[in-house]
Formats: structure tokens, C-alpha cells, sequence
């Protein structure tokens, strides 16, 4: 019952924050050289001359009625618009958690059994560099070393799959792994000092006490158990995924919905921050949900609980 | 596996040391490959650090630019009268890129092919009235064509020259007649006539119906001057164009017409705010689609001149971030970049396989001075500003010489209308302490520099900083986004604003964009409180940021009203010429300019034939590329 209200909360709060910090988008829209009769008319034309909860209540109801609005500038209608992004923002996220996942948690894994090895402390030497670093300026060393010193990927651009899928691939790798890299990092970290914390439990001694074999003792008892708190950072990053894809996208050129909002912060197109905020709000509650619904799949014992 | 097991066995007895069981029990084995890995290791990272090395090693040396001061004398004829200018180059800007077509290079244009463009910003209208901005004028040119358009550059002069009008002649001191080339066909296959050309105007001027739904930012340019009584359709190909009965053979009349893209009525009415979306024009491309960060344009196969676009298609591709851009060009992706950042230009253009342009233009990068502030109300404080910074130095490490110093009295060296007799404030600090005190502010005062938050500015900024400072002004620097800080323009709360403004795309008279709005008088009914408070008369428009004010401002203002009254092009030059110098002696609240930045490009040599003008526009039908 709350996510409705969480979602509008947010929607609240960005139609607010927009409407005050500096910057006319009437003024944009028509030029900061125009006149103050153009620009009065850009206003009421964009309603911008009504009481800021009118605004929000016109909105709104055209929000229940499928219609975000369109572009201040352009008029394209953000619906529209998103709905062409947002598969590009989707596919780059999968691949930067898939980066993030298959990085992370195995490095994880063999830092947490084979602590303080030479490779576990350049594990978490890694783990350390890679969250600290800005995106951006992994995803520029990226394109330095894999497009210019070593041309194999494309810097930037993008290629729609229908028209090439190989060059399409080939252009979400760069930005793929600027994105995943990072929360590779925090994956390995997380799933160490959670395997770590099982691997001290009695079940796993008990289990090698019978005799299994490491691999089984490890892949079965403890990583399965290490993965609830994983599953809880999984839910969380969506929202990483969201605020890194804004400047991943707008560095290589995608058309995504994060270049979508950064641009249209730049330029005061309301509707445009407004509609995305929106679908970010809606993806991160939903995601949220499902890593709620998937903690059942991962530990029975929660399923058992409710169940009880 | 056994192995294996084994230590494990080990770690449960004994749980302190578990972290340190491999290190106790390593056999040589296992010892060896350990130091295998880290050789590997460190093999990987001497060749990355070797490589990123090499990379900067090979990146060709910065070029120190000498300042040098030329001037030249040159007569020529600027429409239809004959016009003597003075050229002043105050800098000697990086004539190595002045042009760059190698030397082994086919001249005969080739057809086909398609161009990938790429800019910085991203386009947000392609309707020719309501875009402001010189990304969304790059598109409409290549959509769209106007009446008449700008010819020649700035070392042979501009003059004007008839494009969709065949021909035109002035009729009385009012109107002038345009005869209309016949057969010229818009992409959704419907004629052009004079009635196209009427909605057109009346449209762009913000006299129509469509006007009520719809802003015409251009309005502003056109409303004060143009007479919609006085626009006159003779026949489907020939129309008149008048001026208000107040302005009189109005010399800015033919300048101004480049901008006016001529838009289809049927279609523009038809599609109201789609029309936006998918334009239609004469001009040599066809609009395809838009689908961010792509443009799609196609050859428009009727278009009116012959033989022209030599291209199939044009990309116009959105790449924001700089270093990206350049990566695509150098890695082959697209073909020409616009606007490349001053310190890369060099060194593009010596990578062999592509050049670069860099063309001197009206982009100015100016100071604009808010005078209703106390301690910026003195001419002697304001020039002791000018005075103290060091322009030279800025343009060679900010802009790498790719530009000259801006001109107190506004008008570029190389415009018909410069006064000679303007020179640059040289750069004095002692004289700029003496005047700082004559104003009435000997020790100095606290500043804010509002600057807009990317390079180049923000660079210059912290330059004229540093400068000031040096005479006592205490500086505090205040980065934003453009839009946001015009806003503390617009209330007026803000003291000096480092930005930029490209008058040279709105149009190549000296009144239209330029002196009006930046040295004219604020609208009736606009800032009366502060108008009536300064004494201040109004102005039909003009920005008046700088609250420019007193009896030096009032004969700015009739010098700039005398000035459109006339088309005597040597009566103009002499009237600008004493307005030039009033601006330059008083600094002129409004604008002052530092820099008069160039426009960079940069290319693959298989492309022919880019030429940018001053405001930046260029003409992509001329372009070929050899394949």
C-alpha cells in the first residue's frame, strides 16, 4: 500500500524542486534574448502561469490518463519518447549487473576463502579502487585504452539491434562495464564478508564434518546463504543504475532515459524530468518488490515463516 | 581435491589462524604459480602504462602563439555602395588551421555518400521560427532556404545575395520587391509562391494566428521595424516587403532576411506542433527522422539548383561529451565534429587523414555589467576592470590563439562597420588601481562573477579573477548552467556575468541582434521601477541587462535609432563609428567583450568543401566527400 505513495511522494517532490531552483523554462523555451511578451506567452502557453498545485493536479490527472506531456521545446511526447528509451536503459543495465554479478561475486567468493591471500588483498585493493571511482572516468580510461590505443570497441555511438546486432553489441560493452564495474566492487565486498560471516557457522562445519567436498560445502551451504543480503543490494542498485546510466549515457552517446533527464535538466523541460522521474520512481518500487519476492525463492525459511 | 581438503581441515581446528593456512602450508607448486600470476600481473600493467605513455608522448607539443598587430586598408563594395574598412588584427590567431585541404586531393566534386556529423548539443527545435541556437540553425539550413542569403567572408566582406528570390529592387524608401524563382518545390512536393513567403513572414514577425499558439522568438527582431499592412502579395511569384512608416529606408532591411527559413503555409497549418517534428522546406535535405542522438537527413533529388546536394544523406549525431567526440572522429566513426575544444584543434589537424577549420567569428565572450550596482556604476571603475585583465594572456592559454581580443565598442575588426580608431584596453594593472580609486573605490570591493559552470568560461573566469584580485577586487566566482544564471539577469540581483553570445547568427547588421539589444533601451512597462528610478526613457525592445543609464547612454540610443534610419552604408559606418566610441569610452554596461572566439571544426580530409561563415552556419549542398 505504501509504493503508491512513495511514487507520488517522489513525483511531489520533483515537480517542487524543479519549479524552485533557479531557471525559467519559459524563458528557455523561447530564448533568454526574446521578449517579455514572448516570453509571458511561452508561460501560459506551457501553464506555467497557474498556481504550482494546479499545475501538479493538471498533471497528474493527465498522467492517469496515459498522457505525460509532451517536450516544452520540441513537442515530442514523453511517453513516446520513453518508451523508445527505455528498452536501451534496460538493456544497459542488465549488462552492467551481469558485469556486476559475474565480477563481483565469484572475486567475492574465492577473497573470502582464500583470505588474506595475495589475492584476496588485491581483491579488495580492486574492490576499493572501483567504488571509489566516478564512472565517468572509468568509462573515458575505458574508451582510451579499448578505442584508441587498442581499437577494438567503438567510443561511443549508438546502432539500433534491428539495423546491426553486432555493432550494437559492440557498442554496449564500454559502457556496460563503466557502469558495472563498480558494483562489481561492492558485490565483492558484500558477498566476502558475507561468506566469510557463514563460513563460521556450524552447519558449514558440520557439513564438511560429513565429509562433502569443498565446492559443495561452499556453492551449496554458503554462497546460497551469503546471497540474501546480495539480493538486498541487487534491489537497491537499480537505483545506482538509474543515477550512473544519466552520465554513462550522456558520455557514449545512448539514447537512454538517463541522457533523456539529463538533458531536459539542462534545459528546464518540466515535463520531460517530470515523466522520467516518474518511470524511475516506478521501476525502483517494483524492483524493490520483486527482490522482496525473490528473498521466498532464495531462503525457504522466509516463505516457512509467513506460512507459520 | 584431496589437498585441498586437507587444509581445511586444518582452518576448522584452529580459527584464528585460518587467514594464513595457504601462506603456512604453500608447497613449491603452488609457490610458482603464485609468482607466475603476479608476472603476469605486472607484464599487463607495464604495457597499459606503457601504452597510455606512448599515447601522450606522441600527442604533437603545444604551439606557443605570438601576438602581433596588422593593419590593412581595403575598399570594397558592400550592397551596392562602395565602402572603405579598416582590418585590425589584434592577434595572430593559429594560422597553421586556418585551412587545411592537403595538397593531393581531387577537385572535382563527387556525388554520394553520406556525412556523420556530430555536435555537442542536442538539437531541440527543427521549426526554423522557433529555433534560437546555432545547433538547431546547422539542421534548418540543410532543411530549408530563405529569400536571400550571405555571400564572400570576412576577409573579402559579406554581402547579400538572392537565393529563392531571383531577383529584388527597392521600390521606395519603405519596401522592397522580391520576384520569386519559379518551379522551387517543397519535400511534400507542393510549389512555393509568394503566399508561402507572406505566411512566412507574418509568422516569423508574430502578426498571424499561428503566433497565438506558438512562439516566435524572431518576432522580437522584426515586430518594431516591419509592417504587416505594407507585405504585399503582387502575383504567386512576386511579394513586397515594407517597414513601419517610423523607419524609413531601414538599413538593417536586407540583412535581416537570411534568417527568414521560408516555411510551406499548408503544411505548417496542417501540422501545428508537428510541424516541429517532421519539417518540410526547400532546401537541399529532406528531414527523414529524429530519433535522439540521430538526425536523419536524405538528398532532396529536386532541389532548384542543379546538380546540387552533391551528398546522399547527412547524420546529425548528438555526442555531448568532448573527448568522445573526438575519439568517434579519429576512430572513423563520423566524419566532422563542430565545436572542438580550443586546446585539442592542433593536434587533430596533425593527425595525418584529417584537418580542421578555424574561422574567426562573432562569438563573443563578454563581460556583461550590472550598473545599478553602486560600485559598478562608475566609467572609471568599469574600465579599470578592463584595464586589469589580461586579455593576451587568456587568449593564448584558454583559447590557444583561436581568436582575437574583443573590442570596447563592440563591432569586430573585420566588420564594415569597426571603427578604427577602437583599440583593445591594454592590459595596465597601475592605471587600473589609479582609476579604481578615481571611481570612488580605492581599496577595492567584493564582486560576485556569475560564469556559466563549462569550459571555456569557467576557465576565464578564474583568469579574470586572478587579475582582479591583483588591483583589490575581492572576486567571488559563481558557476551555472546559462539558462539558470540569465534568470539572476532577468531580476537583476547579479553583478558581472562572464558569458557568451553568437550575434553573428542572428545577423550581420550592426542594429539588428547587436546594438538594440545589447545597448538599447528596456521595452515600455518592463522594469518601470527601475527605469523610472534611473530617469531612463524607453526603447521599442533592447535588453538593457547592464542598466546602462545618463546622458551618455541617452545618445547611444539616438546614435542606434539614427543609425536604422538610413541604408547609406558610409552614413551608417560613420554614425557607428561615434556610437563605438562612446560604448568603448564608457564600457558600456551591457557588454563588453574580452574574446571573439573562432569557430573550430574538425574533419576526415574526404571532406570538401566545409566552409563555416562568421555566425557559424555553413552550407552542406556544397559539401562532398571523396570515397
Amino acid at each position: 500500500m505504501l509504493l503508491p505513495i512513495v511514487v507520488l511522494g517522489a513525483t511531489i517532490v520533483v515537480f517542487v524542486t524543479v519549479r524552485v531552483v533557479p531557471g525559467d523554462p519559459a524563458l528557455a523555451a523561447v530564448g533568454f534574448w526574446s521578449g517579455r511578451e514572448q516570453v509571458e506567452l511561452a508561460r501560459k502557453l506551457l501553464r506555467l502561469d497557474q498556481p504550482i498545485h494546479v499545475q501538479y493536479f493538471l498533471w497528474l490527472a493527465d498522467v492517469f490518463r496515459g498522457d505525460l506531456g509532451k517536450s516544452f521545446f520540441s513537442y515530442k511526447p514523453v511517453s513516446e519518447e520513453l518508451l523508445r528509451r527505455l528498452p536501451v536503459t534496460a538493456e544497459l543495465s542488465i549488462f552492467a549487473l551481469i558485469v556486476g554479478i559475474v565480477v563481483g561475486v565469484p572475486a567475492g567468493v574465492i577473497s573470502a576463502v582464500k583470505r588474506g591471500s595475495l589475492y584476496d588483498k588485491t581483491a579488495r585493493f580492486f574492490g576499493v579502487f572501483g567504488f571509489s571511482i566516478a564512472e565517468f572516468w572509468l568509462g573515458m580510461m575505458l574508451v582510451i585504452v579499448f578505442a584508441v590505443m587498442l581499437p577494438l570497441l567503438p567510443p561511443g555511438g549508438y546502432v539500433e539491434f534491428s539495423v546491426d546486432p553486432v555493432r550494437h553489441l559492440k557498442g554496449m560493452i564500454l559502457p556496460s562495464i563503466s557502469l558495472g564495474l563498480p558494483i562489481a566492487a561492492i558485490y565483492s565486498r558484500m558477498t566476502r564478508s558475507s561468506m566469510l560471516e557463514v563460513l563460521m557457522q556450524d552447519y558449514i562445519r558440520t557439513a564438511r564434518a560429513k565429509g562433502l567436498y569443498e565446492k559443495m560445502v561452499i556453492y551449496k551451504h554458503a554462497l546460497r546463504n551469503a546471497l540474501i543480503p546480495l539480493i538486498t543490494i541487487l534491489g537497491m542498485n537499480i537505483g545506482y543504475l538509474m543515477s550512473g546510466a544519466v552520465l554513462i549515457e550522456t558520455i557514449f552517446g545512448l539514447p537512454g532515459i538517463g541522457s533523456y533527464l539529463y538533458e531536459a535538466i539542462i534545459s528546464r523541460d518540466f515535463p520531460i524530468i517530470q515523466g522520467t522521474v516518474l518511470v524511475i520512481a516506478l521501476i525502483f518500487v517494483l524492483s524493490n518488490l520483486i527482490v522482496d519476492v525473490t528473498y521466498s525463492l532464495i531462503d525457504p525459511r522466509i516463505r516457512h515463516g509467513r506460512e507459520e | 581435491m584431496k589437498r585441498y581438503n586437507r587444509k581445511y581441515e586444518i582452518a576448522i581446528t584452529d580459527d584464528k589462524q585460518n587467514g594464513y593456512i595457504f601462506r603456512a602450508k604453500m608447497d613449491r607448486r603452488r609457490a610458482l604459480s603464485s609468482a607466475a600470476k603476479i608476472a603476469i600481473g605486472a607484464g599487463v600493467a607495464v604495457v597499459v602504462a606503457g601504452g597510455i605513455a606512448a599515447y601522450f608522448a606522441t600527442r604533437p607539443p603545444e604551439k606557443i602563439v605570438e601576438t602581433v598587430i596588422q593593419e590593412k586598408t581595403v575598399v570594397e563594395t558592400v550592397a551596392g555602395k562602395e565602402v572603405t574598412r579598416t582590418l585590425v588584427e589584434t592577434v595572430t590567431p593559429s594560422p597553421t588551421i586556418v585551412t587545411t585541404t592537403p595538397t593531393v586531393r581531387p577537385t572535382t566534386p563527387i556525388r554520394g555518400g553520406k556525412l556523420i556529423l556530430q555536435h555537442r548539443v542536442q538539437v531541440r527545435n527543427l521549426d526554423p521560427r522557433r529555433a534560437t541556437s546555432i545547433d538547431c540553425l546547422y539542421v534548418t539550413l540543410m532543411t530549408h532556404d530563405s529569400l536571400v542569403r550571405y555571400s564572400g567572408d570576412i576577409d573579402k566582406g559579406i554581402t547579400i545575395v538572392p537565393h529563392l528570390a531571383e531577383s529584388y529592387r527597392k521600390i521606395d524608401e519603405y519596401r522592397y520587391e522580391f520576384k520569386l524563382r519559379k518551379g522551387v518545390k517543397f519535400h511534400d512536393g507542393t510549389e512555393l509562391t509568394a503566399r508561402d513567403v507572406e505566411y512566412t513572414m507574418l509568422t516569423f514577425w508574430g502578426f498571424h494566428d499561428w503566433n497565438k499558439k506558438f512562439v516566435s522568438p524572431h518576432s522580437v527582431f522584426y515586430a518594431p521595424y516591419f509592417d504587416p499592412e505594407k507585405l504585399e502579395v503582387v502575383d504567386d511569384y512576386t511579394i513586397r516587403i515594407g517597414t513601419r512608416d517610423d523607419y524609413p529606408n531601414y538599413g538593417p532591411f536586407l540583412w535581416d532576411l537570411p534568417r527568414l527559413s521560408i516555411i510551406p503555409e499548408k503544411a505548417s497549418e496542417e501540422m501545428g506542433d508537428r510541424y516541429n517534428l517532421n519539417p518540410i522546406g526547400t532546401g537541399p535535405f529532406k528531414f527523414v527522422k529524429w530519433e535522439e542522438p540521430v538526425i536523419s537527413l536524405v538528398r532532396n533529388d529536386d532541389y532548384w539548383v542543379k546538380g546540387l546536394p552533391y551528398l546522399d544523406a547527412i547524420d546529425y549525431v548528438t555526442i555531448t561529451e568532448p573527448a568522445v567526440a573526438e575519439v568517434r572522429l579519429l576512430t572513423g566513426y563520423v566524419d566532422l565534429i563542430l565545436g572542438v575544444p580550443f586546446k585539442d584543434i592542433e593536434a587533430i589537424d596533425k593527425t595525418p587523414g584529417f584537418g580542421a577549420t578555424s574561422g574567426r567569428s562573432w562569438e563573443n565572450c563578454f563581460l556583461m555589467i550590472n550598473s545599478i550596482k553602486p560600485y559598478l556604476e562608475s566609467k572609471y571603475v568599469r574600465q579599470a576592470l578592463l584595464y586589469a585583465i589580461n586579455k593576451e594572456a587568456i587568449l593564448k592559454s584558454v583559447y590557444q590563439g583561436h581568436g582575437i581580443i574583443g573590442m570596447p565598442g563592440y563591432i569586430p575588426p573585420w566588420h564594415w562597420a569597426y571603427n578604427p580608431e577602437i583599440k583593445p584596453y591594454p592590459y595596465d594593472p597601475s592605471k587600473a588601481k589609479d582609476l579604481l580609486a578615481k571611481g570612488g573605490y580605492p581599496d577595492g570591493f567584493r564582486v560576485e562573477l556569475m560564469v556559466n559552470n563549462v569550459y571555456p568560461w569557467l576557465d576565464v573566469a578564474q583568469m579574470v579573477k586572478q587579475d582582479w584580485e591583483a588591483i583589490g577586487i575581492k572576486v567571488d566566482i559563481k558557476p551555472g548552467e546559462e539558462e539558470a544564471s540569465y534568470a539572476f539577469v532577468f531580476d537583476l540581483s547579479y553583478d558581472i556575468f562572464l558569458t557568451r553570445f553568437n550575434g553573428g547568427l542572428l545577423s550581420y547588421d550592426p542594429h539588428g541582434p547587436h546594438f538594440t539589444w545589447l545597448y538599447g533601451k528596456m521595452p515600455e512597462g518592463f522594469r518601470d521601477d527601475i527605469v523610472k528610478q534611473k530617469g531612463g526613457q524607453y526603447w521599442p525592445h533592447g535588453m538593457w541587462w547592464g542598466m546602462w543609464h545618463g546622458p551618455e547612454a541617452e545618445k547611444a540610443w539616438d546614435l542606434i535609432d539614427k543609425g536604422a534610419k538610413t541604408d547609406d552604408i558610409n552614413k551608417r559606418k560613420q554614425i557607428y563609428g561615434e556610437l563605438q566610441k562612446i560604448i568603448a569610452e564608457e564600457v558600456a554596461p551591457a557588454v563588453q567583450p574580452i574574446i571573439l572566439a573562432n569557430q573550430l571544426a574538425a574533419f576526415k580530409d574526404t571532406v570538401h568543401e566545409f566552409k563555416q561563415d562568421f555566425g557559424g552556419r555553413f552550407y552542406a549542398e556544397n559539401i562532398w566527400i571523396e570515397r
